[in-house]
């Protein structure tokens, strides 16, 4: 911001100028030899300071350029829309540093940023919003109760930019509920059962049994009875254990017979986008009536350092031309679409922790298009809960009893 | 006998000889940048030639391009291509 002189010095002796500029403190740097004498800067201070040993050492100073600042204002003080706009703009910058330009959250793993930032919208936190408006522990209070997978929130506003740190749990929030009545373990689907451990109730089945839906496999009842045999009474329990077994699944999709095909017909058109707050600008060459096109945008806020964001975003955009046109599938890409069917299928059992044992996909023509069906053999866990129903019993038969 | 002394006791005690006899400290960063400490004054200044007083002797630094980024009464930073650097002690 100071301004500082570039000279030169010519004369006898520059050594000793050196020295006595050094004794008396004045300030000289970036010192080059030059024929007949040196170049270097100093600051406008030294320079009001250096007529005694420029005498002394019998030299001759030449003021190469003006430096910094002060000159620039001094050579520009005639243009007084630059100044004019110069203040404008600071007055600008000053005036938007009272907003928030960009709301930031770091940390978020379940929920995404568009979530939280919806969820801001909701509690009036926006872009463009008054940075003094903005009540950071009443947001932090907010999403914790709010979003209960959220254990610590962090909430600060930095320059323009709100930023909003958050940890969630990794581990359960809270242990489900366990449910105290009594109930049987039922097949929820067809198999054969492959494995079975009983961990409370009576096993109604066995490994190698073939099962139907509905089927009690455990159940809650558990007979007590006499040395002779007989059953006399009969507790309830809330049966418990796992059973697994082989059932089948099929699944199946269909397709036209036309596939739609995007071809690139190798135009291409590239420009800037501009956008201030709501407004959008896009400086590209017009594209002709009735093209399709394929637009890639890559759109940049500007920020003055790294927490001073402003409204302003820039960026570049990218058009390539394509036609559509309709064709029939190629075997190969019916083998492929067979395929990828096949393997969706199986990414999803595997995530649910199913097994896989056999997995058969086939390509069915029917006339304007084809399916793609599939018949698996899957190992998975069928036992479910279901409450055991006790039958309501006759007036009369209760009376009896009573009796 | 006095310069001497102090330095005698400058090596007993472990003390740096620069900061209790004021001996002069060269730093070299490649061959292209230098830091003289605790010089006198500047004897000759030119495009391939630096030479400088020091407390006891010369110091002359050869080169081609040398400039003085900087220099005050304690230091001098010295840039350009560095090819020699010789010591002279002071008779006596």
């Amino acid at each position: 911001m100071r301004g500082y002189l570039k000279v030169i010095l010519t004369g006898k002796d520059p050594e000793r100028f050196l020295n006595l500029c050094r004794n008396r403190e004045i300030e000289l740097w970036k010192i080059r030899a030059v024929p007949g004498g040196c170049s270097g800067q100093m600051t406008v201070n030294s320079f009001r300071k250096i007529r005694e040993p420029l005498r002394k050492a019998g030299m001759k100073i030449r003021i190469r350029k003006r430096c910094g600042f002060p000159f620039f204002l001094y050579r520009n003080r005639k243009r007084k829309l630059f100044f004019a706009g110069l203040a404008a703009g600071i007055s600008m910058l000053f005036g938007l540093s009272f907003f928030i330009w960009d709301i930031q959250v770091e940390g978020n793993r379940m929920y995404t940023e568009d979530t939280l930032i919806r969820y801001f919208e909701g509690l009036d936190i926006r872009c463009g919003m008054k940075k003094e408006q903005v009540d950071c522990e009443d947001l932090e209070e907010s999403l914790r109760a709010d979003f209960p997978e959220i254990t610590w929130v962090s909430a600060q506003v930095s320059g323009t930019r709100l930023l909003v740190k958050i940890k969630e749990n990794e581990a359960l929030s809270s242990v489900p509920d366990m449910d105290p009545e009594p109930c049987d373990i039922v097949a929820e689907k067809d198999g054969v059962i492959t494995e079975m451990i009983v961990r409370s109730g009576t096993a109604m089945a066995a490994v190698g049994d073939t099962v139907s839906a509905g089927d009690v496999l455990i159940s809650g009842r558990i007979p007590v009875t006499d040395d002779s045999g007989t059953v006399t009474a009969e507790h309830t329990v809330r049966a418990d254990g796992d059973v697994t077994a082989r059932t089948g699944q099929t699944y199946r999709r269909d397709y036209t017979g036309w596939k739609t095909v995007e071809t690139m017909t190798g135009q291409e058109r590239t420009g800037l986008t501009l956008r201030m707050g709501n407004r959008f600008f896009r400086l590209m060459k017009p594209a002709e009536e009735g093209t399709a096109w394929r637009i890639w945008e890559e759109e940049r806020q500007l920020c003055l350092t790294e927490n001073f964001c402003l409204p302003f975003w820039w960026g570049t955009v990218r058009a390539e031309e394509y036609v559509t046109c309709e064709r029939k599938y190629t075997e190969e890409e019916k083998e492929e679409i067979r395929k990828n069917t096949a393997e969706e299928f199986e990414e999803k059992l595997t995530q649910k922790g199913v097994q896989i044992e056999e997995n058969n996909a086939r390509i069915i023509e029917n006339g304007s298009g084809f399916s793609i069906e599939g018949t698996a053999v899957l190992r998975e866990s069928i036992g479910e809960p279901r409450r055991i129903t006790f039958p309501e019993m006759p007036a009369a038969e209760e009376n009896d009893r009573t009796e | 006998m006095g310069q001497r002394i102090r330095s005698a006791a400058a090596d007993r005690l472990g003390l740096p000889k620069d900061a209790v006899l004021g001996e002069t400290v060269i730093t070299m960063e490649g061959a292209r940048t230098m830091v003289i400490e605790n010089y006198r004054s500047i004897l000759f200044y030119g495009d391939g030639c630096l030479k400088l007083l020091t407390g006891d002797g010369k110091i002359s630094v050869e080169g081609k391009g040398l400039g003085i980024e900087y220099y005050d009464g304690e230091s001098m930073k010295v840039t350009g291509r560095i090819c020699r650097v010789e010591l002279e002690e002071r008779q006596g």
